[in-house]
């Protein structure tokens, strides 16, 4: 296909769209990232939108500008090549994002308590991210086979293999986040597919109830251990008290006999719960997911972010601080403000209103991205398209839903918006796939 | 067919993404809208920090405008949580930084770091306000700490206002100290808009004046990072100093009253052989009224301390240290003492007032009335009731004591204010005891005999001993009743209120609690008694009294304090001018052996100094308006007739005595007294001023220091030897008896 063709072809309300998004995003980064650390920002009160465009912190936004020039020949190279030509080396991508994701394994370095992370030159790459699009296409290739054919859960179990691969050596790294992002891919797909919707939604149930009874069995053993732990305690401070007491006499049977038995309750207790930890989520894991629950069980420590979160988007109110007026941005309580909490910035400076402008703005990517699935040629270009735009759905529901405290806080990145340089070249390339699908389009509607 | 099924299928999937989108839109406007405010309100608690600003108290000046107690500025250290997890390595920063420091003398890093850690403890349900951690902190600390200002993030340095006290311990147990607000005090005075760590008055005057003395506490309104550092001043509310008291006590006055208790402390083991029990601190009170308002000159209280360590954070140990001396106590009203012979004046007045006595009522006094002894054996001889006053005859009291009973001589002492509160201005006064009847059968509940009144107890009462406690403040008080016609005032500390721009916000009258009811003829005779006792050859005081310019009633006092040791209070009271009464003394020496010989020179002491200031207001200590009046005095050119004068009161010590005896003899004694003092006298204590001094009396008392109008050598010789120092002898008569007759009994 030539490129002219191709130009012709493109759906722009799609790339303006993203274009807006990314606009958008750029101006966010360099407002988060603009910290005051003395009383010169007063005079930024005086100035005009466009004046204050010229006080953000640029540094940011320089590199995240940088990755979208890359993201821009990424996502050329995807429309370039035929979506048919990919999906035919599916096994071929599929090894690759294997070993991509046992290097990170291997040897990645480790930034916030997880490995994610390869060093490649100067830059540090994130083959999690990409190895959403490798599995976009490469389940596409897997299901294209077998679409009609999912019917049974028998059926089903090698497509989870087929996922459950890079997904465990994701969940290894750990990244919760991403690996929710697949099934969430697989789900979708496995749906378009013609997989029988009832088996889609027990699975779905499945899942749920599989999560609630981790949560109360872990809820159940960490307060009996920490229960009987209260009573050792209690017991131990007796039994001090009983031994300065009477020095002399020995040492009261009954509360000796009381203690080692409540001493065993105690260490079964432990060693269960211990047992929980080791085969599914850690103590801390646990923590962070569901804090969102309750953020104020502990305001300053697991909870700070939510909290921090909350205030900024509720103080935003309904046209926000402006830009660079947010306390909560510029006096840096919000965390990781130009990445994951991104959102809780536009919140804050351009309130509901700016926070509508910019759903609004992911809601007609979607939009798009499912026309483009419902135009596809063939049902490789539906499956893949309807892959990407269930990954963006999932990315945007999942993270605004954290900065707002209804979705527990996991890392995952604000797609086309968040900082980032795998994320913003990876979203580009999904985005690249939207437009070839929709380059080599069905001519004529019906 | 194919196409309409993938339509369907991403027409459900679209509805699920408009759900989801839905229910964010829903949260956002939940969030935005309708919780706006509730974030707005914890957005600006997050970035904004109301920093208080302590208020200077008020100043407290004497009544000459001399400041006693001020304010001096001192770097604070405040740590504001911060929510960090490294909140353990910045305090441990801190700490290590804070070594050596005064707030913190004598303790190591980890000592150091579990206080700063107690003291956030306290704190940590209010995150946000600043935690004081050390006071007072040297500029060297400063500059530690300004070094590792990024290490320290949540550290602020600030400058306080603290108390300052200019003459150290002057007047401290009076003055009171301030600390940290307690748990309890805070529940009480919340109203009033204390917070945790202000400031608030404990004891005495900053205790009962701390409405006045706190002023109002400032704020500054700050704009912090999440970190917790400044970045923006959004206003400041400057504080209200506190009012200023103006005292009616005077500085020098209390300086030289407090610096000879100190010296009649170390005399009641030199001199009065007190047996002072191991880990005791001896007590001392003095108090001078103005006989003519109430105002108290001077309140001093020993053992006295340094206020200035409750300014920079005392240690629990100088704490423990200060209550076991007893320091932090204002002995002068919180302490009862037993009176000894100085209640003889009540008992004087009950028998003249009661008829039991007339004044020319004489009796043989042998020594011993029934089983209880006089303190001089073989007794005074021919005594009437002025001479047993100028003897302290015990014999005499003894006798009518017991016919006058508790019942008469209660009234007179109640009459005299003593056994209740004087209601000074000053907190925790002790209200004493009068003996009743009562009294000993609430003391002796159980027991048949003692809980019953017997003639002993009559006796013992009349010389001041059994049950009598009273305070300084209330012999004070009596003598000055005594002293100018029976006036009995209610005694005053504060003089005015000033507000820190200087408007007077109140001012204190003299007030007088009552004309007591006891004749005139009486005072007369009670005051020509105590008169007697400063006059050779016998008059217990007479030896203190030794060569004084000016002319006084006194009484001396030896309280036994009914201890195995036989220690004894020595106590002293006395009035100056005796002509027209100016101010009255009260010294009481606990252990002091002996009224005449340990009390009685601090009472002349005092009573000198208050001379001298008198005709020397402006001089800024006692050593400076005495060496003023010694360069003026020298040109003295008339003689001081000391001889002639102790024959006038001899004569008229073996004069028969009748009420308005003397009265013959007073302008020559007038006479000579104005003469012998010298000029700037005050006038309205002596009109007749002007016969004597050459010196005009409008000439400011500066004036000699410049122009020397006489000549030195012109001074006769003999006036050297009337202005030494009167000889500090015990008078010739005052010892005790050997064995006592009763365990209470008490003998002078």
């Amino acid at each position: 296909m030539s490129i002219a063709r191709i130009v012709k072809n493109l759906d722009y309300t799609l790339l303006f769209t993203a274009v807006a998004i990314i606009l958008f995003g750029l101006v966010i980064i360099g407002s988060a990232s603009l910290e005051f650390t003395d009383d010169s920002f007063t005079e930024l009160k005086n100035l005009n939108f466009l004046l204050r465009l010229l006080h953000l912190d640029f540094t940011y936004v320089a590199k995240q500008f940088l990755w979208v020039v890359a993201g821009l020949f990424f996502m050329f190279v995807m429309i370039y090549i035929p979506y048919e030509d990919m999906v035919k080396h599916t096994r071929l991508l599929y090894v690759l994002n294997l070993l991509l994701l046992a290097a990170v394994l291997v040897k990645g370095h480790v930034a916030f308590g997880a490995q994610r992370w390869i060093q490649v030159g100067p830059f540090a790459f994130q083959p999690s991210e990409f190895s959403k699009i490798l599995m976009i296409i490469t389940f596409t290739g897997f299901l294209v086979k077998r679409k009609g054919n999912l019917n049974k859960l028998k059926d089903l179990i090698p497509c989870f293999v087929f996922v459950g691969t890079p997904m465990l050596l994701i969940l290894a790294q750990p990244d919760l986040g991403t690996s929710m992002v697949f099934v969430a891919i697989m789900l979708a797909m496995l749906f378009l597919a013609d997989a029988r919707p009832l088996l889609l939604l027990e699975i779905i149930a499945a899942g749920l109830v599989l999560a609630a009874v981790l949560i109360f069995s872990h809820a159940y053993l960490h307060d009996t251990e920490r229960q009987l732990e209260k009573q050792l305690s209690v017991l131990e401070q007796e039994k001090k008290l009983a031994a300065a007491g009477s020095a002399a006499t020995p040492a009261d049977p009954e509360l000796e006999r009381k203690y080692s038995h409540l001493l065993k309750k105690y260490q079964t207790a432990r060693a269960r719960h211990e047992k929980f930890h080791k085969y599914t989520l850690k103590e801390y894991q646990m923590t962070r997911l569901f804090i969102f629950l309750n953020p104020e069980k502990d305001l300053l420590g697991d909870g700070y972010h939510i909290w921090q979160s909350l205030i900024s988007i509720g103080s935003g109110g309904l046209t926000g601080k402006g830009l660079l007026g947010g306390t909560q941005t510029h006096f840096t309580f919000l965390p990781v403000r130009h990445t994951d909490f991104i959102f809780s910035v536009v919140g804050e400076e351009f309130g509901f209103a700016g926070a509508l402008v910019l759903l609004g703005l992911f809601f007609l990517l979607i939009l798009r991205g499912i026309r483009i699935a419902l135009e596809a040629r063939d049902f490789v270009g539906s499956l893949l398209a309807f892959g990407v735009v269930a990954m963006f759905s999932f990315h945007v529901f999942v993270n605004i839903g954290m900065t707002c405290g209804i979705m527990p806080v996991t890392g995952i990145p604000l797609p086309l918006f968040s900082y980032g340089g795998s994320s913003m070249i990876m979203n580009m390339m999904a985005l690249g796939l939207l437009q070839s699908v929709h380059v080599r389009r069905r001519k004529i509607l019906f | 067919m194919e196409h309409k099924k993938l339509e369907r299928k991403m027409r459900f999937f679209l509805a699920l993404v408009a759900g989801a989108f839905l229910v964010l839109v829903v949260r956002l406007g939940f969030l935005q809208l309708v919780e706006a405010d509730k974030y707005q309100t914890q957005a600006r608690q997050n970035h904004q920090r109301l920093i208080p600003i302590t208020a200077p108290r008020g100043d407290i000046l004497d009544r000459n405008g001399e400041r006693i107690v001020g304010n001096r500025p001192v770097y604070t250290v405040s740590v504001t949580y911060l929510g960090l997890k490294n909140t353990d390595r910045i305090v441990n920063t801190l700490a290590n930084l804070l070594v050596g420091e005064k707030a913190y003398e004598g303790m190591d890093v980890g000592q150091i770091k579990a206080r700063i850690q107690e003291k956030m403890q306290a704190k940590k349900l209010r995150l946000y306000e600043p935690v004081h951690v050390a006071v007072g902190v040297s500029l060297e600390a400063v500059a530690r700490i300004e070094e590792h200002r990024l290490d320290l993030p949540g550290v602020v340095i600030d400058v306080q206002p603290v108390r300052d006290y200019p003459y150290g311990d002057l007047l401290a147990p009076v003055l009171g100290y301030v600390g940290e607000i307690e748990k309890e005090q805070l529940e009480k005075h919340k109203d009033k808009g204390y917070q945790m760590g202000d400031n608030f008055g404990k004891t005495g005057l900053e205790r009962q004046y701390e409405e006045f003395l706190r002023g109002k506490r400032g704020a500054r309104l700050v704009e912090v990072d999440a970190l917790g550092r400044p970045v923006r001043d959004l206003g400041v509310e400057a504080p209200t100093p506190g009012n200023n008291l103006v005292l009616t006590v005077d500085h020098r006055l209390q300086r030289a009253a407090q610096d000879a208790l100190a010296r009649g402390i170390a005399n009641a083991v030199t001199v009065g052989r007190a047996k002072v029990p191991k880990g005791k601190t001896l007590s001392a009170a003095a108090v001078v009224l103005d006989v003519r308002t109430g105002e108290v000159l001077t309140m001093a209280s020993l053992p006295s301390y340094d206020p200035a360590v409750f300014a920079r954070g005392v240690s629990s140990k100088e704490y423990q240290e200060l209550i076991k001396t007893g320091a932090l106590r204002n002995h002068a009203i919180e302490t009862t003492y037993i009176p000894g012979s100085t209640f003889k004046m009540v008992t004087a007045t009950a028998l003249l007032e009661g008829g039991i006595v007339r004044p020319e009522t004489t009796i043989f006094d042998p020594g011993y009335y029934k089983t209880q002894k006089d303190w001089k054996p073989g007794g005074h001889g021919r005594v009437d009731i002025r001479r047993a006053l100028k003897v302290s005859c015990d014999t005499f009291f003894y006798m009518f004591g017991a016919q006058a009973g508790p019942e008469l001589m209660g009234k007179y002492a109640r009459e005299y204010g003593l056994g209740e509160k004087t209601g000074i201005d000053l907190p925790g006064e002790e209200q004493g005891r009068v003996p009743t009847r009562e009294l000993k059968k609430e003391l002796h509940p159980n027991d048949p005999w003692e809980s019953r009144w017997h003639e002993y107890d009559s006796t013992n009462m009349a010389i001041g001993q059994g049950e009598n406690k009273y305070t300084a403040i209330q012999l004070a008080n009596y003598m000055a009743a005594i002293a100018n016609g029976g006036s009995l005032y209610k005694p005053y500390i504060v003089k005015k209120i000033i507000s820190p721009d200087g408007k007077t916000m109140a001012s204190f009258a003299p007030q007088l609690a009552r004309k007591i009811s006891v004749s005139a003829q009486t005072l007369k005779i009670i005051q020509e008694g105590i008169h007697m006792v400063t006059l050779p050859p016998d008059g217990t005081a007479a030896a203190v009294f030794a060569g004084a310019p000016y002319r006084a009633a006194a009484k001396t006092g030896t309280a036994e304090v009914g201890d195995a040791a036989g220690n004894k209070h020595a106590l002293f009271l006395a009035y100056a001018p005796y002509e027209h009464p100016e101010v009255a003394v009260s010294v009481i020496i606990e252990y002091g052996g002996m009224g005449s010989g340990v009390a009685g020179p601090v009472a002349r002491e005092i009573l000198d100094a208050y001379f001298i200031l008198q005709k020397c207001p402006e001089a800024k200590s006692l050593e400076e308006a005495k060496g003023r009046i010694a360069r003026e005095e020298e040109p003295q050119p008339f003689p001081g007739p000391e001889t002639e004068r102790q024959q006038v009161h001899e004569q008229r010590t073996t004069e028969p005595l009748r009420s308005g005896g003397p009265r013959e003899t007073r302008p020559n004694v007038e006479r000579l007294g104005g003469s012998e003092s010298g000029e700037g006298r005050q006038p309205q204590s002596l009109p007749e001023q002007g016969l004597s001094g050459s010196q005009p009396p409008e000439k400011p008392p500066e004036q000699p220091d410049q122009g020397q109008p006489r000549q030195p050598q012109q001074r006769p010789p003999e006036q050297d030897g009337q202005r030494k120092p009167p000889a500090q002898l015990p008078p010739p008569g005052e010892r005790f008896p050997l064995i006592p007759p009763l365990p209470t009994q008490q003998n002078e």
